[in-house]
């Protein structure tokens, strides 16, 4: 029987190699006890590998490290690119602008209300219609998207920059 | 202690260039061989050197370094380089160029012991030549790198029995073009 018609062929190369498990082995040896075809693989693999390992390594160019260590520590690093979700800790920060937030509510509804009722004023007809806080409130986020508008094109251009590289290293 | 390869890396990861150089000199040897007999050429093998290298340094933050996990990642990029550098190009390969045999080892003394070795190596190269690319490859990382056939498996994404078939279809073929006789030892 030829070694390329033996089911077992895998033996051949787990006895040369020895890289399989010991259970593996055990058997791989076990078989080549009684398979003449997969012996002669064996020795045929050991041959080869013989003939092949005459071409020994070959030493690279003296000047190539210089070369390589150049070339490779130039190239730009990119750094990693920030998460655009929002951070834990950020969404903590929104506490205290919050805070503050509803606290300038109160304030301001407070002065609005004196002002409504104080003798002699007139008030707004809104103060009237929806209460001092409500009024508060909507003053505040109108205020706040106007300021969002009018820092919207720098806030953009800032996010368009360059990105932060690690750049070349010495 | 010597530093492992995984924590030069996680210090190349973090921009240190001397990290590299260390990793460098672990590795340039072997890389070197594995283009160099891939590729068949020198100059291929000098260019895609610095080209993995280059690429070990920009994309070092991409590494997840067990332990023993580098080399077969450097050989994967070494692979993937060469693999699309042929694919590019049909060489017509002498890898030996005159210069390059002045610095061959000079382990073996004398002018006739280097041009037996030097004959001899043309002869296993023209056989190797004659492989298909992919059994070409086996044969290297395998007989030559000495890796695992399971270790080339992950490098490669190839089941490992179509490896190991591979592998016997390459002794097969160079068992004829090396003339080594059936059965015979080394």
């Amino acid at each position: 029987m030829r070694v390329s018609e033996c089911r077992h062929r895998g033996a051949a190369l787990a006895v040369h190699f020895g890289e399989d498990d010991p259970r593996t082995l055990e058997s791989a040896r076990a078989h080549l006890e009684s398979c003449a075809a997969c012996r002669e693989y064996v020795a045929e693999l050991s041959a080869v590998q013989g003939a092949l390992e005459a071409w020994v390594d070959e030493p690279p160019p003296t000047t190539l490290r210089a070369r390589v260590l150049q070339r490779a520590t130039s190239a730009p690093r990119q750094a990693p690119n920030p998460s655009l979700a929002p951070h834990a800790l950020s969404l903590f920060a929104l506490v205290p602008v919050m805070a503050a937030l509803v606290a300038a509510i109160r304030v301001l509804a407070g002065g609005l209300s004196a002002w409504a009722s104080a003798p002699g004023s007139e008030g707004l007809a809104l103060l009237d219609l929806i209460g001092p806080t409500p009024v508060a409130a909507l003053f505040l986020l109108a205020l706040g998207g106007l300021a969002t508008l009018a820092l919207a094109p720098a806030l953009f251009l800032e996010s368009r920059g360059p990105r932060h590289t690690l750049g070349a290293q010495p | 202690m010597e530093e492992t390869d995984e924590a030069l890396m996680a210090a190349v990861a973090g921009g240190d260039a001397a990290a590299l150089s260390a990793l460098y000199d672990r590795y340039e040897r072997p890389t070197f061989n594995l283009i160099l007999r891939l590729a068949g050429r020198r100059d291929v093998a000098e260019e895609l050197m610095q080209e993995a290298f280059t690429r070990l340094w920009t994309t070092a933050r991409l590494f997840r370094g067990e332990r023993g996990s580098f080399k077969p990642w450097l050989f994967t990029i070494a692979l993937n380089l060469t693999r699309s550098e042929l694919s590019r190009k049909r060489y017509r390969v002498r890898h030996l160029e005159p210069e390059a045999a002045e610095e061959l080892p000079a382990s073996t003394a004398g002018p006739e012991a280097l041009a037996v070795r030097a004959q001899e190596r043309e002869r296993i190269e023209a056989a190797l030549n004659r492989l298909s690319p992919r059994l070409r490859e086996i044969v290297v990382l395998r007989i030559y790198q000495q890796l695992k056939f399971a270790e080339i498996a992950r490098m490669t994404g190839a089941p490992e029995g179509t490896l190991k078939a591979r592998f016997h279809r390459a002794v097969a073929e160079l068992r004829v073009l090396l003339g080594v006789k059936e059965g015979s030892c080394a």
